[in-house]
């Protein structure tokens, strides 16, 4: 019998809603392999020189999983290969995967070992300093206790590497931004409706930085640092259905932040509420909203900490049976701490298409904005010239940029 | 709401169908070609909806096969009664209704009477799939003492309210942050 699983379908059987149902059923390998090409408006995402270039990608992603039993594993591996037509210092390879040993899922007692590794760049922000190149590990151990119907405690410990190398810059330099990363977290899970979970968690750790402080005469500070950091959070909410047709996913907490002392001052503190609410509402079967507010604090590469304000709506519709159209809106305030203060504000729209030709076949199309504001500039000296022949303007180069890009692509499954 | 008021109205005109044809069909033959017409668009509706639902009712079988095993594995008598009684009967039944749809999709709509009279009779038998016999096997769980039978329900398929798929489309829509605000240069 032919399986054809339209867009419909998802959403009428729940059954192949979660991305968990396939661990279910048994071992399986599924390979997904896209293929897109899309036009690119401002591909250095400069302020004042914004060159389009057209690229082509290509992004296998394999999933799978052993049979289910008290051993078994599950896995991910996905990578991207991206040509540029015009600006090749753009071009790249990632590669991204995890891996997961599961241990008596569903028991008493269970646990899971976990580790994930992802070499990427970011971006060359302009056409001869080169992308650069990073490099993130982690690997952790959790562990899970019913404590009786419907309650469950958490334990997890991870250990974070991330690892930096910018081409243009020599010795520690180059490596500035490396770090590791210790933490743990404990948890305590409470089901108080059958799909619906109250829980409360404890998260604690502390991030360490290879180079803490040092000179750079590349930046307009003589004197920069990056300093490392313990924090700890408590934090409570809710996470699962809320009524018939809408999902919940909240959390209110106090998080310390505390930064060590350095030369430029005594250390940074956050001390504050920090809090993310995110629902979904099935409109009709149909139509789904999603909508979030983020007010979270997390470490920064630019200065000590970065508090980060997030409103985002989402809203997907399925035409027919084989067509998804879905748009998504967000705006982002991003307020950097000292000693290097810096507000950014970030517009982002989208809109996309999926058309599912049948079971193995999608055809995908995009449309993508990115309005970035900072009060940030650049004051390096610049001799880069403008596709007109004058000089990039240099010092003070705003950070600020507009980009965008269009694409379409096609992604089979096997 | 919309599809789920479409799914009703086309059951229902099945069902309606069924009880006018089925007897007929039991004879082998149509007494006109307008009931001709409607056999044939009883089986086209049908097989259009059958592979969607044998393909969910092909999923609640296979979870309902790992929580029978575990009803067996912790020797839970009571549980296991209503796995014995009911569980046998929704695997036959999901058994026939695959083959009842296979033969249906893949037969050209030209067939003789007596196929299409055939097919009727299976339709009107096995039209509902596993659903009513799942009903019943979550029933009897249901009603098991001290909520013992909760741990090893399935929800009917079509109740529960599905939104992570489209919800991990729509994280995937978002656009990446393509500077993570590194020093270099100033980003």
């Amino acid at each position: 019998m032919k399986r054809f699983i339209g867009w419909s379908g998802i959403l009428l059987f729940s059954q192949f809603a979660g991305a968990n149902a396939p661990s279910l059923i048994g071992p399986y390998l599924k390979t997904d392999i896209g293929v897109n090409t899309k036009y690119q408006y401002n591909v250095y995402h400069d302020f004042y020189r914004a060159i389009g270039d057209a690229t082509v990608s290509v992004n296998p992603e394999f999933t799978g999983q052993t049979r289910p039993s008290a051993f078994y594993v599950k896995g991910r591996l996905k990578g991207i290969y991206e040509k540029f037509a015009s600006q090749t210092i753009q071009d790249h390879f990632d590669i991204d995967g995890d891996l997961k040993l599961l241990i008596n899922e569903n028991e008493e007692w269970s646990g899971a070992l976990f580790g994930s590794g992802k070499l990427f760049s970011d971006p060359s922000p302009n056409e001869r300093y080169g992308r650069i190149a990073r490099m993130n590990a982690n690997g952790g151990l959790r562990l899970s206790k019913v404590t009786g119907k419907g309650r469950s405690l958490d334990f997890e410990g991870s250990y974070a590497l991330e690892s930096f190398n910018d081409p243009n810059q020599t010795g520690v330099y180059s490596n500035m931004l490396n770090n590791q990363n210790l933490e743990a977290l404990a948890q305590y899970n409470n089901a108080f409706l059958p799909e619906t979970n109250w829980f409360l968690r404890a998260k604690g750790g502390m991030k360490n930085y290879a180079t803490t402080t040092f000179n750079n005469p590349s930046y307009s500070e003589s004197l920069t640092a990056k300093r490392n950091s313990y924090y700890g959070l408590i934090e409570s909410g809710f996470v699962g259905r809320l009524t018939e047709r809408s999902t919940v996913d909240c959390a209110v907490g106090w998080l310390y932040r505390q930064y060590a002392a350095s030369t430029l001052d005594q250390g940074t503190l956050f001390a504050e509420p920090v809090f993310y609410m995110r629902f979904v509402e099935q409109v009709t079967r149909r139509d789904q909203l999603l909508a979030g507010y983020n007010y979270i604090v997390s470490d920064s590469y630019w200065s000590d900490y970065v508090l980060d304000q997030e409103i985002y709506l989402g809203l997907g519709r399925v035409m027919g049976d084989q067509v998804l159209v879905m748009g998504r809106f967000s705006y982002v305030y991003k307020s950097f701490s000292k000693p290097i203060r810096r507000d950014d504000e970030r517009i982002t729209s989208s809109i996309g298409i999926r058309y599912s030709i049948n079971p193995q076949l999608k055809v995908t199309g995009d449309f993508k904005i990115d309005l970035y504001s900072s009060d940030a500039y650049n004051t390096d000296p610049s001799a880069l010239t403008n596709p007109n022949g004058t000089i990039v303007t240099a010092p003070d180069r705003p950070v600020s940029y507009k980009a965008g890009s269009i694409g379409i692509g096609i992604v089979a499954t096997y | 709401m919309i599809i789920n008021c479409r799914t009703r109205r086309s059951l229902s005109n099945l069902i309606a169908g069924l009880l006018l044809l089925a007897p007929l069909a039991a004879m082998g033959q149509f007494r006109s070609p307008e009931d001709r017409r409607i056999a044939s668009d009883i089986i086209k509706t049908f097989s259009r909806e059958c592979t969607l639902r044998g393909a969910a009712d092909g999923d609640v079988v296979d979870q309902l096969e790992i929580q029978n095993s575990k009803a067996q594995k912790l020797a839970n008598q009571k549980v296991q009664k209503c796995f014995q009684s009911g569980y046998s009967q929704i695997i036959a039944v999901h058994s026939i209704y695959k083959k009842v749809c296979s033969e249906v999709t893949s037969t050209p709509e030209t067939s003789t009477d007596t196929t299409k009279a055939r097919q009727l009779l299976d339709i009107s038998n096995y039209q509902a799939g596993i659903r009513p016999h799942h009903s019943v096997l979550n029933d009897c769980l249901q009603g098991l003492p001290n909520r013992e039978g909760l741990d090893y329900m399935i929800a009917l398929t079509g109740t529960g309210l599905s939104v992570e798929e489209l919800k991990a489309e729509l994280d995937a829509a978002a656009v990446k942050d393509v500077f993570p605000a590194t020093f270099v240069p100033f980003r």
